[in-house]
């Protein structure tokens, strides 16, 4: 019954024969066979239905649509031998007879849409500068009101988000120095200068390759884990839940996940110079033949301690930036799933891309500084 | 006697240790509204989420619409998938998409019909439940716990099934849209003789729409029938089930 074949639409002498089972899966069939004919205009049709097998709520409304565009052109429609079951169905679709169809959306232009992109950059920005207030708010409470910090939260936040991201962040991490030391063994080589490698190695992993590496590594793995801890939350009504027992989600939340990732990235970023170095220093064992004790001997006579300072103080500004904008944009969820997916992806490309706006101003800065 | 639409015969299920259902048969006519009631947790969920291909029971077989469901293979699955609706209890409207676009994705997906006639039939089936078509433009985040429900309802109309599932609709409407709702089933069974089950334990839905009924308790159907035939019924659990709410003093 259900099968399509014998689908057919005959148009002859101001007759239109239509036959076979017009369910659901067929439809799209009957449309392709209706297309096959010029319709006419102004005649007075007969629609022969007398062969119409079954059809089912969606054929009636096809059948009704179709009726409805020959009488457009201005043809008068008679049907024959409407099968009863169609004649119900056809009244239930009569229904919508009046109901006009919604209009396509309107095709977006270039200029609105630049415009629009520009007007959301603009509202993200405000947001942020909105959250930051909120967020400042609840560190001076925090000041003000010790005890309401609620340090169990941020300590559970320390373990989970700096403890547990650290064999990811220094496996990554060695791996850097190692790639590093073996690429530039190479090049150093034909220049004889082979323990400069050390120097090269020690300075961009303490001054620069750790922090990112490490701020990199957590963006992704405990930004979106922020995002989207608050996101789901707010979908469920767990932070309308709170604020109406009056938790303010900035300070039971928000505030101690801040602070956490701030005491954690830099001991992260520590712990990744040393693993930076001692990837490099295998590479330079194997590739160029320093010793370990060549290798610790040249660390300690050029070695500035300047250096780990400019990579460690970075360390709370990158977590500044990440654990907010993974936060703000948990909390800038919507009622949809879709919402989620959306923030989690903005707040981990946010957060990593402001995090190397962030390092190249500290570039500058130390720069100036001359440190 | 009309065939059984579906036929659930010597079915077990057990989660872990924990025995759900001990061999549990019964049918359900075509053109019936049936209930599966019972007290939360006696497996009646459960029960429907195993017709309609979700999970599968330990033991016994299903057959909905003839076909034996846990039998099937993948390309047979999706052709009995598209002869049933389902509405979740949650509405489980797909958040990403407008309410016209939640019907007619099954039908972009299954049929070759032209985009003007998938409007159209989304229209129509908004209509059918008693949406506007600008309710249809928007997300299902806009809509009211009621709205989400007809819109599911439109949503699993989409594909003109014989057979519906509904899983608890009317838990989380007000007694209104509760009311309203049910008589929104009734009238399109009329109109357009489906085949509905349902899981509830919603008083005024099981006196309003139900034909039969089974319930569950103790891991085996305790009674079935009508409601009068149920209430005749002497177990503990039926007293509390409907003695608390308050149908058998009437």
């Amino acid at each position: 019954m259900r099968s399509a074949k014998n689908i057919y639409i005959g148009f002859k002498e101001k007759t239109l024969l239509c036959s076979g089972a017009w369910l659901t899966p067929n439809l799209g069939l009957v449309e392709k066979e209706f297309s096959r004919f010029a319709l006419p205009s102004y005649e007075e049709l007969v629609m022969d239905l007398s062969a119409l097998d079954v059809c089912d709520v969606n054929g009636a409304i096809l059948l009704h649509a179709l009726i409805e565009g020959l009488r457009e052109k201005g043809n008068t429609v008679t049907l024959y031998k409407l099968p009863s079951e169609a004649k119900h169905l056809l009244n239930i679709t009569r229904l919508s007879e009046e109901a006009s169809l919604s209009a396509v959306r309107a095709k977006e232009n270039l200029f609105a849409t630049i415009g629009a992109g520009a007007y959301r950059i603009y509202l993200s920005l405000t947001e942020y500068l909105s959250f930051s207030g909120q967020l400042a708010f609840a560190l001076f409470y925090a000041f003000r009101y010790p005890s309401s910090f609620r340090i169990k939260e941020m300590l559970r936040s320390i373990q989970e988000h700096s403890i547990k991201a650290l064999p990811i962040v220094l496996l990554t991490s060695m791996l850097i120095g190692l790639v590093i030391a073996y690429q530039s063994a190479l090049q150093i080589q034909k220049y004889g200068a082979d323990i400069f490698v050390v120097d090269m190695l020690v300075i961009s992993v303490t001054r620069e390759l750790a922090p990112l590496i490490a701020a990199i590594v957590i963006a992704g793995r405990s930004g979106s884990a922020y995002t989207a801890q608050l996101g789901v939350m707010k979908i469920t009504e767990e932070i309308d839940a709170m604020r109406t027992m009056g938790f303010d989600p900035f300070r039971f939340i928000v505030l101690p996940n801040v602070l956490a990732l701030m005491i954690g990235l830099p001991m992260i970023i520590f712990l990744a110079d040393i693993m930076g170095i001692a990837g490099g220093m295998l590479a330079a064992k194997v590739e160029l033949g320093i010793t370990v004790l060549e290798f610790v001997g040249r660390v300690e006579e050029i070695f500035n301690i300047n250096h780990l300072f400019v990579g460690l103080i970075k360390g709370p500004f990158f977590a500044l930036i990440i654990a907010s904008i993974g936060s703000m944009r948990g909390m800038a969820v919507e009622n949809s799933t879709d919402s989620i997916g959306i923030n989690t992806k903005a707040s981990v490309v946010g957060a990593i891309f402001m995090v190397i706006i962030c390092d190249a101003i500290f570039s500058v800065i130390f720069l100036e500084l001359g440190i | 006697m009309k065939a059984p639409v579906v036929r659930v015969r010597n079915v077990s299920t057990r989660f872990g240790e924990h025995l759900v259902h001990d061999d549990i048969s019964f049918e359900i006519r075509e053109g019936e509204i049936f209930g599966l009631l019972g007290p939360s947790g006696y497996g009646k969920s459960t029960m429907m989420r195993e017709m309609i291909l979700l999970q599968e029971p330990d033991s016994g077989s299903i057959e909905v619409l003839g076909k034996e469901v846990w039998k099937l293979g993948e390309k047979e699955a999706v052709e009995l998938r598209k002869q049933w609706g389902v509405v979740f209890q949650e509405s489980a409207l797909f958040s990403s998409l407008s309410v016209e676009e939640n019907i007619a994705v099954v039908l972009r997906e299954y049929t070759t019909m032209s985009p003007a006639l998938i409007r159209r039939i989304a229209a129509t089936k908004l209509e059918m439940v008693g949406l506007s078509q600008s309710d249809g433009q928007k997300y299902p985040s806009e809509l009211s716990g009621g709205m989400k429900k007809k819109a599911a309802l439109a949503r699993a109309l989409a594909m003109d099934p014989k057979l519906l599932f509904l899983d608890e609709p009317t838990s989380s409407l007000d007694p209104v849209s509760a009311a309203e709702f049910d008589s929104l089933i009734l009238s399109l069974r009329e109109l357009l003789g489906l085949s509905i089950v349902i899981v509830t334990h919603d008083l005024a839905s099981i006196r309003k729409i139900l034909d039969t009924m089974v319930l569950f308790a103790d891991k085996k159907v305790i009674a079935r029938g009508s409601l009068q035939e149920v209430l005749k019924v002497e177990h503990p659990i039926i007293e509390s089930f409907f003695l608390q709410k308050g149908v058998k003093n009437e």
